[in-house]
Formats: structure tokens, C-alpha cells, sequence
């Protein structure tokens, strides 16, 4: 996903998430440390987050499920921010809104948050260290 | 060819394009709420302007009006359905609040443990929750009845799940996500006839079938002004004369009252009783310049209008061969809501993408989880129709539906 260019129309975003290849993050991991499940009910996005950790640090982060593109790009975005930052602890919205680069109109602003926040909850709400508890549905 | 020029959307303001090169107002969202006629928003503003005041308070010529319309307009909601009797209509905020009142009764009153409420798969949440919570915290059993295998309510299952055990059946006129109209004739005798309560979730009902209480004989009915052309903030909950006048108030406060000493107190009559507070007259106001609209149209005209719309757009899904229409594959007891998927594409991205095109659409579960759950879909698109929307715009959605699918589908752009 070319991070630095803003996808310039929801059309574009459609096209990107059909496309699977560029969410390079869509997936399953083998045997996760975390998964975490994010759900929008009234909208139907329903989004698993998996976690590998090494030394206390976020080595791995996929997603999959059922989602709106919107959701898909905010969990790709934050896949890619997880890696990145490596530190189990919350991102920041600016940092999360700049590294998404989509201009979303407000209703769709949970589509966007949805996996944001579930890692902010998480982060907010689980003890150090990483236990390698599966979050059941 | 309009035999009521009030069905044109000229006679609805919230239609009016302030430029011509405006995108189209193709609104089809009307089961979430429908647009508002000039008559209504005069009778409303008429209040705000003229002779605004408290009903039922003042000794003076602005109360004894606004009381004189509000009273005037129960009578409205009265012989719009059918009541025998202004008093059995309880004026509430919506279907929602209307529904809750009953359950907390009941919940106070009636239900004793081990009773049993039926619900069916396909209600609102609003028909749903409050007796899903009930059978949670006063030990009752609440029986979900499933769709048959032409998706609709399982009137059989029905059958053999009624019991004497059954206290109370809630069941929509309409069910809002697949559009199909219930058997409720049969549903109500049957429900009697082994004693138990039905309630009418009449949301998505009311503006589109002709109502007769008398006829339906259900024992509670609740719907809400905003569905109906009217204002939001007002909903109507019928119920039985009798049983209003045995049953105790949920809501206490002004108005409710004929006698309050701080020592002993004497309710006021039925529908007051049921009427903690100011009322939202205005809105009530709202609602009977609705129904004299609703009246004035005929439902003859509305059934005819929503025939030839809820035709031309199943018969135009049907043609497309990645689009799935949610329940009934036929025209056969549906109203004008019809609930799709088209492969390739997220309800929500649709929706999105129609709105470009100035198409009004809800994506979503719309408020029917236990639906949605039981058809093992995350969501989907709906369109639902009003007196106002025309042929042509239906074909227009069919045409951007189609531009849509070539290019998700067969990758046109």
C-alpha cells in the first residue's frame, strides 16, 4: 500500500481493497499470542486482530474477517503502525489518522476507528506482561 | 398519473434543490423515517408562531387551543385505526418507548416465572431486547419463531410452540428488513385462544396498510409519528380500554395526577394517567396534520403508488444475477421494503457509493441482529419506499446499481 499517496476517492479505496495483495496484512496468523476481535454491529464489520509477540515487543500483526473497506484500511493502517512501533501500548489518534491518509465522512468514522480502538482497549485494559490468552468470539 | 398532487415531491420542501446542477434526491430510506409534508410542518410552526402554550394549564386562549388540537388529534389517532375510544391512545416518544411501557407493566403486573413470550426471528430490536431482557431478570422463557423455507414467519412452528404457558406474543405488521407483512389475524386468534396478550410493533406497518383495531383485535399496538409523515419525538401506543383503566402507571409526575395531598394520591383518568409531563403537543399537532395527509392521499393510492414501486425494483434485483434479495423470492405479502447483497461489495461500501449518486439507502443490520445472525450475513443494503418516490427513480437506482456491479464484479469502469 503506497502509504504516502492519500487515496484520493472512496472509489479508489474500493478498488485498493479488492485488490488483496495491497493489504499486505489480510490474513491469519498460525498461532497468534493475542487475537482480538473488533465489531461494529450496526454496520456488520466484524474484525479479528492477531498479535505475535517477541520480547515483549509486537512482531506480527494480521487481520482478517468480515468488514466494510473503510474497516479493512484502519485495520491495515494499524497492522502496519503495530510493526512499526513495536511498543505494547496505545498509538496515538494522530498518529493513526496521518498514517490512514483517507478522508472519511463522520458517519464512517467508527468504520475507520474500528480496530484502533479495540487495540486501545486491549492495550488500556490487559497487564504486562503478553499472556498468550486467545480471545474467544 | 397523481390523483393527489400532495404525493408529488413539490408538496414535500426537504425535496426542493436550491440549484438545478444538484445530484439527484433519491431518498430510500422511508422505514428508517420519511419526509415531511408542507402541511405538516405549517400545522406545527402554526402552534410556534400563533398560540404556543402548555395543554391542558392555562385559563387563557393559547392553552385552551393547543389543548383543543391535542385533544382533537388523539381523536385523529383514534379513528385512524380504528379505536373505539380516544382514551386507548397512550401518546409516548416513539414505537420504542411505547413497547418498553408495556414490557415494564407486564414485567410489574403480569409475567410470573416460568411464562413464556414469543417473539419472531425477524423483529426489531425494539420488539426484541425488551423481552429478551425480561426473560433475563424475571426467570420467563422467550420462544423465538424462525422463518419457513419461503422466508416467512413460520406460521406452523407458530402453532406448536403456542402454549398455556404463552403470556404474550409481540409481533411486527411488518418486519422491517425483509418487508414481509405478517399473518397477524391468525397470529392474534390463536394467541387468544390459549389467553395470551399480543403486541403490535405497527412501525412499519402504519403508513403503508390500512389499520382496523376492531378488526385485528390485537391488545396493544405501537408505532411512531416520524414513519408516518409525521414529526419525530411522537408514538402512539394503543391499548384495551379496560386494561388501561385496571393497570397502574409506569411514569409518575404532572399531569398524571387528579389529587396529590403529599399524603395520599388520586391518578387521573386514562390516557392522562399514562402521561407523566408535559406532553409533546406539537408534535402531537405534528401527527394529526400527518394522518388528515395519510387520509387525504388514501392508502389506495399509497398501496397502488408502493405496488408499482416495490415491483419494478424486486423484478429489477431479480435481473441481476449478483444481486440476493433477502426472504421472499416473490412480490407475494411484502410491503415496499425490500433488504439485498450484491456479491463483490460490503452493504456499507454500497451504500456509499449509491450515495455519490444521490441514492438514499441504509446499510447495516438495521437494528435486527438476531436476523442477520440466523442468515449468516454481516449486512445489507435497503431500499424502502414512500408516497413521494416515482418509477423513474427507481429505475435510476437500477441503472447505478448495474454501473455499480459491472464494476466490481466484471471490473468496468
Amino acid at each position: 500500500m503506497e502509504k504516502d499517496k492519500p487515496i484520493s476517492s472512496f472509489k479508489n479505496l474500493l478498488e485498493l481493497v479488492g485488490g488483496s495483495s495491497h493489504f499486505k496484512h489480510r490474513g491469519l496468523l498460525s498461532h497468534p499470542d493475542v487475537t482480538l476481535l473488533g465489531i461494529n454491529e450496526s454496520c456488520g464489520d466484524k474484525i479479528i486482530l492477531q498479535l505475535k509477540f517477541k520480547d515483549n515487543k509486537v512482531q506480527q500483526a494480521f487481520f482478517n474477517g468480515e468488514s466494510c473497506s473503510l474497516s479493512a484500511l484502519g485495520a491495515e493502517t494499524m497492522c502496519t503502525l503495530l510493526e512499526k512501533e513495536k511498543a505494547v501500548k496505545p498509538i496515538e489518534e494522530k498518529t493513526f489518522l496521518k498514517s490512514l491518509n483517507f478522508n472519511f465522512s463522520p458517519v464512517r468514522k467508527k468504520c475507520a476507528y474500528l480496530v484502533w480502538k479495540t487495540w486501545q482497549n486491549y492495550v488500556s485494559s490487559k497487564p504486562q506482561p503478553i499472556s498468550k490468552k486467545k480471545i474467544k468470539e | 398519473m397523481l390523483k393527489f398532487k400532495g404525493m408529488s415531491q413539490d408538496y414535500f420542501p426537504v425535496f426542493k434543490k436550491k440549484n438545478a446542477k444538484e445530484p439527484p434526491l433519491v431518498y430510500f430510506d422511508n422505514a428508517a423515517t420519511t419526509q415531511k409534508p408542507q402541511s405538516v410542518l405549517n400545522a406545527m410552526n402554526e402552534v410556534y408562531t400563533a398560540f404556543n402554550a402548555n395543554v391542558y394549564r392555562g385559563n387563557y386562549y393559547w392553552s385552551e387551543k393547543t389543548t383543543a388540537l391535542y385533544s382533537a388529534c388523539r381523536q385523529k389517532v383514534a379513528s385512524f385505526i380504528g379505536a373505539s375510544h380516544s382514551e386507548e391512545i397512550i401518546f409516548t416518544r416513539n414505537t420504542t418507548e411505547s413497547i418498553n411501557l408495556v414490557a415494564q407493566i407486564l414485567a410489574r403486573d403480569y409475567f410470573k416465572k416460568g411464562d413464556e413470550i414469543i417473539v419472531s426471528i425477524a423483529e426489531h430490536h425494539s420488539n426484541y431486547l425488551p423481552w429478551w431482557q425480561l426473560a433475563q431478570t424475571h426467570h420467563l422463557k422467550l420462544k423465538i419463531i424462525g422463518l419457513n423455507s419461503e422466508g416467512y414467519f413460520d406460521l406452523e412452528q407458530f402453532k406448536k410452540t403456542l402454549s398455556p404457558k404463552t403470556k404474550l406474543v409481540a409481533i411486527a405488521g411488518v418486519t422491517n428488513v425483509l418487508g414481509t407483512i405478517n399473518p397477524l389475524k391468525e397470529i392474534i386468534s390463536l394467541s387468544h385462544k390459549i389467553g395470551s396478550l399480543v403486541l403490535v410493533d405497527g412501525a412499519q406497518l402504519i403508513s403503508h396498510l390500512p389499520v382496523n383495531i376492531n378488526n385485528l383485535d390485537c391488545d396493544f399496538l405501537a408505532f411512531s409519528g416520524h414513519k408516518m409523515y409525521g414529526p419525530t419525538g411522537i408514538g402512539v401506543l394503543y391499548a384495551k380500554k379496560l386494561w388501561l383503566s385496571q393497570t397502574e402507571p409506569l411514569l409518575l409526575g404532572g399531569e398524571m395526577v387528579n389529587n396529590f395531598d403529599g399524603n395520599s394520591v388520586c391518578w387521573a383518568n386514562v390516557p392522562q394517567k399514562f402521561e407523566a409531563g408535559t406532553p409533546a403537543y406539537i408534535e402531537a399537532i405534528g401527527l394529526g396534520a400527518a394522518i388528515d395527509y395519510l387520509n387525504k392521499v388514501g392508502f389506495s393510492a399509497i398501496e397502488e403508488r408502493e405496488k408499482v414501486l416495490l415491483q419494478n425494483a424486486f423484478v429489477g434485483l431479480q435481473n441481476i444475477k449478483e444481486v440476493t434479495i433477502l426472504g421472499p423470492q416473490t412480490l407475494k405479502d411484502r410491503s415496499s421494503i425490500i433488504a439485498f447483497n450484491l456479491k463483490g461489495i460490503h452493504a456499507h461500501d454500497l451504500s456509499e457509493l449509491l450515495a455519490e449518486k444521490g441514492i438514499m439507502v441504509r446499510a447495516g443490520v438495521h437494528c435486527a441482529g438476531p436476523l442477520h445472525s440466523m442468515l449468516k450475513i454481516p449486512a445489507s443494503t435497503r431500499l424502502s419506499f414512500g408516497v413521494y418516490n416515482t418509477l423513474a427513480e427507481v429505475k435510476y437506482f437500477l441503472k447505478i446499481l448495474q454501473e455499480i456491479n459491472q464494476s466490481v464484479n466484471y471490473g468496468k469502469r
